[in-house]
């Protein structure tokens, strides 16, 4: 006797059906799983065995062959514990066979048969939908996350027991509602986010982080340390304008695959904020593992990348970074497979000067031998310093404002402006934000009015500006125009530009 | 022939200042002599370069071993403009203990020593040494007291050395040199801005350098306001902002 269920799997970020079959044949009693399992689901058969047992069904004392299709495919994990735990039912008649017609199952059994939650439930529930099941049966600690957009088809059930009686219709489901705009307000509102409020002076670093959040513009800031770089990077989330609905969907989809789902907030309501350490390797900063798995810059996409200390981290790491900045997604290719993850974030760095991080300041506190800072700061040459578009210098602060009690403008009044900036762009029917534009497409939106393209021009003679540098200050500058509500980039906005542009060896000039 | 020597940790502004004071010096006709090393002895070579002068640099090496690696290509260019000086022989390599010596060749060719940056024990404090003996005028660029890397050339002020602020000082001590007037056309336009914000700026940057946080709480008005002058001073060559993100004056 055959029976079977389908269990929907990951694959990198997509997801593929896996038909679980289970047959029995006479013979000396004995479970085997074929068809490309690894050793998580060789153990599934202790769990499935001891799981039947302890939910009082009948373990059957025959030759059990479960085979997971295609064959071809890779199988990792323990969520199939429950799809093989059913065709079991199914095949033994513990269930109805036709119970299983058009269902999908995923969960990790515990030895007493209830269930534990599985990585990737939502875009399991995604499947269930493109494919056209019926039912899909998760863990119940999943079926918040898989409704979402999964809906009524997800079943959430607490142990084998539970999953048989609701498919078999022995026992009601109980219906909940997931509705994603009440999520995205009520669950995580940017009220709890830190608040711009909390941080004392840095008028000009202020500038740049709303700035950079207005035209999704990468920003480097650098400076001694304690000057409040982290402080000021934390905050660049809350700038932005809250996620869309379908974004809150795609960034869970990626928490969810890399296992980063908290407890009780099935969608990811807020902007990401990641800020690995600098140690972080390649593949943990791009994606990686045997199995492709997200790595930092698709977990913080649709929000924000912080990379403090960027001159410390491997040089092969922040090479990683260069696709996911232009593309807004990463592919990352293993030896078992190649996946392609989403990886539009914003990128800011924050570095010293120099390791010890004294080197300019008036102190002549640093410590370090000739030359290191220059070597220090060429690290960041390359891929990535060519993709920010905004440098500021966030020097240490002065005893007034350490110790005075000045207001500081709170986050909702930048948020307010950042939000105008915004729809000034989409008025003029430009999808892409100015940081992302290319150099000929941002001098063609710029617009700029003669005194500023006089300007501009100057700047490239006099202050040595790259072709590279100057695409970077037009970006910026059509930003500063947004904020502004300038249609035209004018002399002002291209000036301001130049402030945050990229600084080197100055040049001599005749005086 | 004038040295102008200092540390090899010269902080960013004490390497605009040599740069800038080379290339005049050099636009006056002098020929720059100084030790090839990081820092200011590089930033004084390169300054003249820029200039289209000559500038001459004494090594502490043989002349086909220029040292250190990272100056190889200012030694490259040396060749073409001025020359590479050694009393070792070719094929020598560089050694601590050669450096010392070779400074006594750079006061012994210089008619006048300009000390840029130099702390308490400092290379540069030996060239000085050695050509006081040899009855060279002494000229020390001041640095301001808080800073480390400018104790030893403020201690030769105040043991006497003659105080350079710019290329005129250094012609005034040296009146035996034959100094050709400085180029006509370049001095920037005299007199004050025509915009009362760029004025502002410029005025509390004359008492000290400050950042834009700090330019900005003392006008009182907007970080943009602000940074948009600044750019326009920078293309002026009005300010030049150093890697502390301090802005002063330009020269």
């Amino acid at each position: 006797m055959v029976a079977s269920v389908k269990s929907p799997t990951i694959v990198g970020f997509d997801t593929a059906a896996v038909h679980v079959e289970v047959d029995l044949r006479p013979g000396l009693p004995s479970f085997a799983v074929v068809g490309l399992p690894d050793a998580a689901v060789q153990e599934a058969r202790e769990r499935v065995r001891s799981g039947l047992a302890n939910q009082a069904f009948a373990v059957p004392a025959r030759r059990v062959v479960a085979n997971l299709a295609p064959a071809h495919l890779r199988k990792a994990g323990p969520q199939y514990d429950l799809p093989i735990a059913l065709a079991i039912l199914a095949a033994t008649g513990q269930i109805r066979p036709e119970a299983l017609a058009g269902v999908g199952a995923v969960g990790e059994l515990a030895l007493d048969g209830s269930l534990r939650r599985v990585d990737g439930a939502l875009a399991m529930g995604e499947h269930a939908v493109r494919d056209g099941w019926t039912r899909l049966v998760v863990p119940e600690q999943n079926a918040a996350e898989a409704r979402l957009v999964g809906g009524e088809r997800v079943l959430g059930v607490r142990s084998l027991r539970h999953a048989a009686d609701l498919l078999e219709g022995r026992e009601e489901e109980t219906r909940s509602e997931v509705d994603i705009d009440a999520l995205l307000t009520t669950s995580r509102s940017s009220a709890e986010m830190p608040d711009l409020r909390d941080v004392r002076g840095q008028a000009a670093a202020r500038r740049a982080l709303e700035v950079s959040a207005a035209g999704r513009h990468s920003l480097l800031m650098t400076g001694p340390p304690g000057a409040g770089k982290t402080m000021l990077a934390r905050r660049l989330p809350g700038l932005l304008p809250p996620l869309e609905p379908a974004d809150a969907i795609e960034v869970t989809r990626v928490h969810s695959i890399a296992g980063l789902l908290e407890p009780g907030h099935p969608l990811v309501s807020s902007r990401p904020f990641r800020a690995p350490h600098h140690t972080i390797s390649a593949a943990g900063l791009v994606g990686g593992g045997r199995y492709p798995t997200p790595g930092e810059v698709s977990l913080a996409h649709r929000g924000v990348l912080f990379l403090d200390e960027v001159c410390a981290f491997a040089p092969s790491a922040l090479d990683g970074l260069r696709q996911p900045l232009e593309e807004g997604r990463v592919r990352v290719v293993r030896a078992m497979a190649a996946a392609t993850f989403p990886a539009d974030m914003q990128l800011v760095c924050a570095g010293n000067p120099c390791p010890c991080g004294y080197a300019d300041d008036p102190s002549g506190l640093c410590t370090c031998p000739p030359g290191r800072p220059e070597a220090y700061r060429g690290r960041l040459s390359g891929p990535v310093s060519d993709r920010i578009d905004l440098h500021v210098r966030v020097p240490r602060l002065t005893t007034d404002e350490v110790v005075g009690d000045g207001e500081w403008e709170s986050s909702a009044d930048v948020r307010e402006r950042v939000a105008g900036a915004i729809a000034a762009r989409r008025e003029r029917d430009q999808p892409l934000p100015n940081g992302q534009l290319s150099g000929r497409d941002a001098r063609r939106v710029a617009d700029a009015e003669t005194g500023a393209e006089r300007l501009l021009a100057q700047a490239i003679d006099r202050l040595g500006l790259s072709a590279r540098a100057f695409d970077r200050v037009v970006r910026v500058a059509r930003t500063l125009a947004d904020l502004d509500g300038a249609s035209r980039v004018a002399t002002p906005h291209a000036a301001e530009a130049l402030a945050y542009r990229e600084r080197d060896g100055s040049t001599p000039r005749t005086a | 022939m004038v040295a102008v020597v200092g540390t090899r940790r010269a902080t960013r502004a004490g390497l605009d200042f040599t740069r800038q004071l080379a290339f005049d010096l050099a636009h006056r006709g002098a020929v720059v002599v100084s030790g090839l090393a990081l820092g200011v002895d590089a930033a004084a070579h390169d300054g003249a370069l820029a200039a289209g002068g000559e500038t001459v640099a004494v090594l502490g090496s043989g002349v086909d071993r220029p040292s250190p690696a990272r100056n190889a290509r200012l030694a490259t260019r040396l060749l073409e403009r001025g020359g590479l000086v050694s009393e070792y022989p070719e094929g020598t390599e560089a050694a601590r203990w050669r450096f010392p010596a070779r400074n006594r060749i750079i006061a012994a060719l210089a008619h006048a020593v300009v000390i840029v940056e130099a702390p308490e024990r400092s290379g540069a404090l030996i060239t000085t040494d050695i050509a006081l003996d040899m009855g060279r005028p002494i000229m020390a660029v001041p640095g301001s007291p808080w800073a480390r890397s400018s104790r030893g050339s403020n201690a030769l002020i105040r043991a006497g050395a003659a105080l350079c602020e710019c290329a005129e000082d250094v012609v005034a001590e040296t009146p035996q040199l034959a100094w050709t007037e400085a180029a006509t056309g370049t001095p920037p336009p005299p007199g004050a801005p025509e915009d009362p914000l760029h004025a502002r700026i410029l005025g509390a940057l004359d008492i000290e350098p400050l950042t834009r946080d700090e330019l900005t709480a003392s006008i009182g008005t907007s970080v943009p306001q602000i940074s948009s002058a600044l750019a326009a001073l920078e293309i002026d060559g009005l300010v030049v902002e150093d890697e502390g993100g301090r802005y002063r004056r330009g020269t």
